[in-house]
């Protein structure tokens, strides 16, 4: 990258570094937009195709994991609002979603999974497996074709491995050139398996490893994105209703994994602070979970920020985070501002 | 038998503010130990396997500030809660910059506390 010019003036160099972080920023976003929505378009296509029980080549979907685990690495930002997104809006940029279910909760399953397996530096080569069993995990559902959306986290898990009895028979419709397919069909079946799952004694292996990671990612994606319940759950309700209610179904390295890693309150969500203005969330400090950074979107009085303030609450504490936000409207607003 | 609870110590001189984070606490299945100074607080400090550590900042004698660096220098993972009835935003600054976990004013948003709380439990 070109320095500023020597001979211009403070204000020019600055003004020159300035255009070249926005211009940057929003080639940042653009890509990762880009890809987001490349992604449902792809899986839905693929799910219409395994509907139909019609063998399907699933390597331009891992081309598109390769590109999402390298965006992640470089700014995980965006993808982590777009995770958030309400589906109609994503069907907006995209296209009409056949399985939700499948699609929709799969690819965040899959941008949540691998956020988690890059800060903890999974091999690079092995990293796509994670994706793609995240991607896929659900694939059995698609048989179930009045899936209902129940309120009780039992009823979510119960509900989950309804998928177990069928994923197989899709799964072999698969191909994907050069892709171990027995290690993605091993890793979905240890997530699917609850006795397995819940095998304290093998977190070390690779694949235990895996199917936990993306079990929990999954169980937090349904329970974050449900719409039909009368409440909707925050990632911070969610926290502490698979510490509470749950915990039987986590093993309790892996809920403290997935919190540390994600944050109870993840990047791209919203929250309204005690001084009543209401932010999203930009960043966190690693060991401070309550202490992330917040753009403020929105003035007490609910008017949009004209300028950008960001509160680190770390710096701050006087500010706290008051409660988390559930708002489809807020998060399609702001979903370049980070 | 060892317990497996999750050990939590509130070291704070009004014996009220004990009591009331005493039976909140216990509500989130936490086994509590008390002290009602930073002298107390530390002593139990070294003999019990805290996954947490409430500290109220004025207290007499040593003051919770204090209580906070010795405990951070002998523990440092060791999650520390501070809490307050006076907002002094650079005394809150400064109990952050010696690594308080965070910092909560009285009266408590107990909705708050408990997100906090648990919280924390998720770091040890």
């Amino acid at each position: 990258m070109d320095s500023p010019s020597l001979s211009s003036s403070p204000f020019e160099a600055l003004q020159g570094v300035t255009d070249q972080a926005q211009s940057l920023r929003t080639e940042q976003i653009d890509r990762s937009k880009l890809l987001y929505f490349n992604m449902v378009k792809t899986f839905n296509r693929i799910c219409e195709q395994l509907d139909e029980k019609n063998g399907v080549d699933c390597h331009p979907m891992l081309k598109q994991i390769e590109k999402m685990v390298e965006i992640l690495k470089q700014d995980e930002r965006i993808l982590m609002g777009l995770a958030q997104a309400p589906q109609s809006y994503i069907e907006r940029m995209s296209e009409k979603i056949s399985h939700p279910e499948v699609v929709f909760y799969g690819i965040n399953t899959m941008i949540y999974a691998l956020q988690i397996a890059t800060s903890l530096g999974f091999p690079t080569d092995k990293i796509n497996y994670l994706g793609m069993a995240a991607l896929l995990q659900n694939v059995g559902l698609l048989q179930i074709k009045t899936a209902p959306v129940k309120k009780k986290s039992e009823d979510i898990i119960h509900h989950l491995r309804k998928s177990t009895e069928h994923s197989n028979e899709y799964l072999n419709l698969i191909n994907i050139e050069g892709f171990h397919r027995e290690s993605l069909e091993a890793i979905i079946n240890i997530i699917q398996s609850r006795e397995t799952v819940l095998d304290q004694t093998s977190l070390h292996d690779t694949l235990q490893q895996y199917a936990m990671v993306i079990h929990i990612c999954n169980v937090f994606v349904y329970l974050t994105h449900q719409r039909e319940s009368e409440k909707l759950i925050s990632p911070t309700d969610a926290m502490k209703i698979m510490r509470g209610e749950m915990k039987d179904f986590f093993h309790p390295e892996v809920i403290k994994l997935f919190f540390n890693k994600l944050s109870i309150y993840p990047i791209g969500t919203f929250v309204k602070l005690s001084s009543s203005e209401i932010g999203k969330i930009v960043g966190v400090n690693e060991n401070y979970l309550m202490r992330p950074i917040v753009l403020i979107v929105l003035s007490p009085d609910k008017q949009v920020m004209t300028s950008t303030k960001r509160v680190d609450l770390r710096k701050n504490p006087n500010i706290y985070i008051r409660k988390s936000i559930v708002d489809d409207e807020l998060t399609e607003r702001f979903i370049d501002y980070f | 038998m060892q317990s497996d609870k999750t050990q939590v110590l509130i070291i704070d001189d009004s014996p009220e503010i004990v009591e009331s984070l005493t039976v909140f606490l216990k509500q989130l299945d936490c086994k509590v130990f008390t002290a009602k100074n930073g002298e107390e607080g530390l002593a139990l400090a070294r003999i019990k396997n805290l996954s947490l550590i409430l500290v109220d900042i004025v207290m007499p004698g040593m003051g919770g500030e204090e209580v906070l660096a010795k405990i951070k220098r002998i523990f440092p993972e060791t999650p520390i809660i501070m809490i307050t009835g006076y907002r002094d935003e650079d005394l809150a600054k400064k109990c952050m910059e010696i690594g308080a976990y965070d910092y909560i004013t009285k009266p408590f948003d107990f909705e708050y506390l408990k997100t906090s709380v648990l919280s924390t439990l998720l770091c040890t």
